[in-house]
């Protein structure tokens, strides 16, 4: 069977992690020289990091959670659902960021 | 300041002008930036507080530059920062929060307490392993008890922080460098 393609895993994952409870918003979790050439090239990239390296493959996702929960709890649920995105291809390093803890609006 | 926040190839003076528009039309490299967003949201507040405060305090304001002055500040904490370890665990999944959210986290703590204003805020810790020390510097406006509003921000800090996952709080340091005048008084 092929394995799947970074490039065909990340979209999976943005999907997987933007339906899990709790996640307010997604980010880019690619590096900064990757976000700024695709904001030079005015093109959209996936927003998880998907690479490929001698030991195995790594995930990185980035969100923002409300500040009223536990973040620790979502961002668990979020590397779940990171590492189901590829069915049988588990990756063997998830990287869930929090980037933003989101205050309710007053 | 032209700065290139979080690699979006936007600036402090882009992200206000994008602001003032109504975020319209939608710019995909600023929304799926999470600096950027954290600093939308942060104009957003301090738009609301400094238009407070020229109302309540034509007289008299806070600072000339006040708004300029925690703007910097503000766009210093929000790089991203560190990634500092929500749990620990061996599996192979890493779970963290930026310092840049933590900052967001205790800005967003001192504007729900009502008559002070945060200035500076800072966050340190020894070794990855130990709690996190927070510093920071509020201005508490004349008239309310200030013993009882800093303590308010103090515990306010730790509950916010102590929510999440393994993160502990270990010295609170609230500094009240200054204090601000409510509607129709002179000084």
């Amino acid at each position: 069977m092929t394995r799947i393609t970074a490039a065909q895993l990340a979209p999976r994952i943005d999907l997987a992690v933007t339906a899990v409870d709790g996640v307010r918003e997604c980010y880019s979790a690619r590096p900064v020289v990757a976000r700024a050439v695709e904001h030079i090239a005015d093109v959209e990239g996936s927003l998880a990091a998907v690479d490929d390296h001698a030991e195995g493959r790594a995930v990185t996702v980035c969100i923002g959670v409300s500040a009223e929960g536990d973040a620790a709890k979502v961002a668990s649920a979020v590397a779940a659902a990171a590492r189901g995105a590829g069915e049988d291809d588990d990756p063997v390093r998830v990287k869930v960021r929090v980037a933003r803890l989101v205050a309710p609006a007053s | 300041m032209s700065e290139n926040i979080g690699g979006s190839g936007y600036s402090l003076e882009d992200l206000s002008a994008y602001l003032d528009r109504g975020r319209v039309p939608l710019i995909p490299a600023i929304e799926r930036n999470a600096e950027c967003q954290a600093i939308l949201a942060s104009m957003e507040r301090m738009g609301r507080l400094s238009r407070a405060i020229v109302e309540e305090q034509a007289a008299e304001p806070l600072a000339d530059s006040w708004y300029d002055v925690v703007m910097r500040e503000v766009l210093r904490e929000f790089r991203a920062g560190r990634d500092i370890p929500l749990t620990r665990g061996d599996d192979g999944t890493e779970l963290v929060v930026t310092e840049g959210a933590l900052y967001e986290l205790i800005r967003a703590v001192g504007d729900g307490i009502d008559g002070l204003f945060v200035g500076r805020v800072r966050i340190h810790q020894t070794d990855p392993h130990a709690p996190l020390d927070v510093r920071v510097t509020v201005s508490v406006q004349f008239g309310h008890a200030m013993t009882a509003t800093v303590d308010r921000m103090r515990d306010g800090i730790r509950s916010a922080i102590e929510r999440h996952g393994d993160l502990r709080v270990g010295r609170v340091d609230v500094t009240v460098g200054d204090v601000h005048l409510d509607e129709g008084e002179d000084e």
